[in-house]
């Protein structure tokens, strides 16, 4: 071999280890950018799980916080139902669902939100009102002598109107013809 | 994770146990630190008993094949298990490095 050709393979060999130093360098930056990627993949798989983890113990910690104010509306609901059984307050015109609130030492709102999830009569004051015309009825029956205007007054209501009202609502028919249904039963 | 270095036959020689993961690498830098403090010698990384490797260990051994390189010796990963090398083969390390069964 020539000389003059062994120097040109050198020079030849020269370029190509440069060559693959330089496809080095640029690998390297590959592989380090590929590295950016994964670890910001990495991250983001691993907020997610924690996401997804906080998210349940949060929903779990809702469902105990919900579970515990049922029980705490169940517990209320059977002081309602037993103070208005002794004392019988709904039996004044004037006793409202502020009284209710007062007489229980709660809010109205609190009030508002039990009689949704705890009643089918959904408010404080329709509840009260059924409560009168429960009573309205059994005077209804129990007391014929009674005039209409007396079983409004004595069930609570605040006029005869309203105490029309509620009982067609409830049984279809008005307070003197539950009456004469009662007496023709009879 | 664990993490010895040695010389041995002039060249240092660090081998890594268990699991580089996230967690680990932290650690593996600091127990690494001598590596980068010799500019002397070739670099060998003893992965036979190294189990995974996450991206974050991977930027250790980078940094690694970085000095070597720099300073004119050659990083060699040696006795890959399947699993590791699989990941070393896809992130471009096997083009890199030296390999050494």
């Amino acid at each position: 071999m020539k000389a003059d050709e062994i120097k040109q393979l050198q020079e030849e060999n020269e370029f190509l280890k440069k060559e693959v130093e330089r496809l080095k360098d640029e690998l390297v930056r590959m592989v380090s950018r590929n590295l950016d990627l994964s670890e910001r993949l990495e991250y983001d798989v691993e907020l997610r799980r924690r996401t997804e983890v906080a998210r349940e113990i949060i929903e779990g910690n809702v469902e105990r916080q919900r579970n515990a104010d049922l029980q705490d509306d169940g517990q209320l609901m059977a002081i309602i139902e037993m103070r208005l059984e002794k004392d019988r307050p709904h039996l004044r015109p004037d006793f409202n669902a502020q009284a209710l609130a007062e007489m229980l030492g709660v809010s109205q709102n609190r009030l508002v939100q039990l009689f949704r999830h705890q009643t089918i009569h959904h408010t404080p004051e329709a509840f009260i009102d059924n409560l009168r015309t429960l009573e309205a009825l059994r005077l209804l029956r129990e007391q014929p002598n009674y005039t209409i205007a007396v079983v409004a007054e004595e069930a609570g209501f605040a006029n005869v109107r309203t105490l029309q009202r509620r009982i067609l609502e409830i049984i279809g028919m008005s307070p003197v013809d539950y009456r004469l249904m009662l007496t023709k039963d009879l | 994770m664990d993490i010895t270095i040695n010389e041995q036959e002039g060249r240092l020689v660090a081998a890594l146990r268990g699991d580089l993961d996230n967690a680990a690498s932290s650690q593996a830098n600091r127990e690494l630190a001598p590596v980068f403090e010799r500019t002397d010698c070739d670099v060998v990384i003893d992965c036979t008993e190294l189990t995974y490797i996450s991206s974050s260990g991977l930027r250790i051994l980078l940094n690694i094949y970085k000095h070597t390189r720099t300073n004119g010796h050659t990083a060699t990963l040696k006795g890959l298990v399947e699993n590791v090398e699989e990941v070393f083969n896809l992130s471009g390390f096997l083009q890199l490095f030296n390999i050494e069964k």
